[in-house]
């Protein structure tokens, strides 16, 4: 049955591929000229941390993640397919779970393979520095991802063909609270938008990336690394029990 | 074997299924009938696990509802429920992959029969193709237990007699079949058997033959007006055309037809009801089934 979800994600990663390649080709044509005056300055005294473009390209992985994200979701019209196959509905769920993340997996490594490509193009190379932040901006980046991916299946799962408008819902939801957790609001509402921002995968970057911001979201070292994990994988569980449990 | 035994389904206030029992032996085909909110295609999702009943319970073959009953059972929905974006080919690359039965050859044939063109995408079908599609789909892997709702909506006339003989050919070969249409011919002419529900219950359920042998009309034919029927009208439907009267006399067609006599009637005629008529008779909410 994750045939279909095979499809579905190969259609989005056609366009998501597109999409990355013909913004790098704008990116080189905009840098052509940008680069050529400072490229000596930037060779010298600038240092480009593999980390923040691990951290970085996770936003673009948010894109891909809500391209397939509803794919459970738009199911709601073709149950009398997916759910009269000879297996349980979990495992069916599970199995298009599996096709997104290997989808989502690829089009990250595809997107920071790009920026990398255009860096080296220029002969900045060099100036990507390897430190030792690369395996807790990847476990941010990915775990933040998966965050997304989770929420946006635990919220899609019971509305049958609306995963698509719940998904472009939520890139405004997750600006709205960013901005709201920056706001003077009275304490109970600023509580309470404080709370959803725990919610909110941006802000574990946002707090991550710049450390003399006013951290909405107060968890450090390790902990920002696992609870987008933790709340990504609970919102997978829960979107394919809410999927499987439903009634058509 | 599909057994449906005291099933119930209430939405809310609404009680959709109301104590259903119903028993399909394998190499019948039973048609469901019944007007539109009767509770037919509620009682489909029970069967398939789409929505939960209240109470009751169904078996396939003995057993109930479970992951592999779906490799021995075909469904075809009221409408088709088909990916748009696909193709007729990934479609049935899907039920390939899915149930260890397809019959490779058998699609292809379906396909042919259909005119089909594997590799058009279902959005760019018409209604019927699409209804064509959904039932390939269904029979491709030549289910044992075969449950279609409305399965020869938007056919053509040829099409719609092409699948009625699928049906019949499935059931020959031992397959049960259960069928919901509203269009009253084509059960009469695939069904052996029928129920007709009516505000989620069955009201009327049996062998076809015996329904319309139990069903009778007394047609009577008067050389003036109708005269006075004393308690008939009470007893039975009774319609009125012009001179002649039709009484809706069941079992005791004999004794109406010896009282009709004695009224005057210069004809009367005991005919078999067609399963139009015991359709209506039964879902008429005033009318004696």
């Amino acid at each position: 049955m994750e045939y279909v979800e095979i499809l579905r994600a190969r259609r989005v990663l056609i366009w998501y591929a597109v999409a990355v390649v013909a913004t790098a080709a704008l990116n080189l044509l905009s840098l052509r000229a940008h680069v050529s005056v400072q490229s000596t300055d930037m060779d010298i005294h600038g240092k480009i941390p593999l980390a923040a473009i691990l951290v970085g390209s996770a936003f673009v992985a948010f894109i891909l993640a809500s391209c397939v994200a509803p794919g459970l979701s738009n199911e709601g019209n073709t149950t009398a397919i997916s759910w009269t196959r000879p297996m349980p509905r979990w495992v069916i769920a599970l199995r298009y779970v599996a096709v997104d993340v290997s989808a989502i997996a690829l089009g990250y490594a595809l997107c920071v393979a790009t920026v990398l490509g255009i860096l080296a193009f220029y002969g900045l190379g060099r100036a990507i520095a390897i430190d030792s932040y690369i395996p807790d901006g990847l476990a941010l980046a990915l775990g933040t991802v998966v965050m997304w991916y989770g929420l946006l299946v635990a919220a899609s799962a019971r509305f049958p063909g609306r995963g698509g408008m719940i998904a472009g819902l939520s890139w405004g939801a997750v600006f709205v609270l960013a901005v709201l957790g920056q706001l003077p609001l009275p304490w109970l509402i600023h509580d309470l938008v404080v709370a959803l921002n725990y919610l909110n995968p941006a802000e574990y970057i946002n707090g991550a990336a710049n450390s003399h911001a006013n951290h909405v979201v107060a968890l450090t070292g390790v902990w920002r690394e696992i609870v987008p994990w933790c709340i990504g994988i609970a919102g997978i569980v829960a979107g394919i029990r809410l999927w499987s449990t439903r009634e058509a | 074997m599909i057994g449906i035994s005291h099933l119930s389904k209430r939405y809310r206030d609404v009680i959709a299924v109301d104590d259903v029992t119903l028993e399909i032996p394998s190499g019948s085909v039973c048609g469901l009938l019944g007007r539109n909110g009767a509770g037919k295609t509620t009682t489909f999702k029970c069967l398939l696990g789409f929505a939960k009943p209240d109470s009751g319970e169904v078996r396939f073959d003995g057993e109930p509802l479970a992951p592999h009953t779906f490799i021995k059972l075909g469904y075809v929905p009221e409408r088709p429920a088909l990916y748009g974006w696909m193709t007729v080919g990934q479609h049935l690359e899907v039920v390939r992959r899915t149930q260890p039965g397809y019959d490779e050859a058998f699609a292809r044939e379906l396909i042919a029969t259909f005119r089909l063109d594997e590799k058009k995408r279902t959005r760019r079908l018409s209604k019927g193709q699409q209804t064509a599609v959904s039932l390939i789909i269904a029979l491709a892997t030549r289910p044992s237990l075969l449950i279609l709702d409305e399965p020869a909506s938007g056919l053509d006339p040829v099409m719609q007699r092409v699948v009625l003989d699928l049906l019949i050919d499935a059931a020959t070969s031992g397959a049960t079949v259960l069928i919901s249409s509203h269009q009253i011919g084509q059960i009469d002419r695939a069904a052996d058997r029928v129920a007709i529900m009516r505000d989620g219950k069955i009201v009327v359920s049996g062998n076809l033959d015996d329904l319309r042998a139990a069903a009778r009309v007394v047609e009577a034919t008067f050389a003036g007006d109708v005269p006075d029927l004393g308690t008939l009208g009470s007893e039975m439907r009774i319609e009125r055309v012009g001179t002649s009267v039709r009484a809706h006399a069941n079992s005791s067609a004999d004794a109406v037809a010896a009282r009709f006599g004695a009224l005057g009637a210069v004809g009367v005629r005991v005919l078999d009801r067609s399963l139009e008529d015991i359709f209506l008779d039964a879902v008429d909410d005033g009318g004696h089934s």
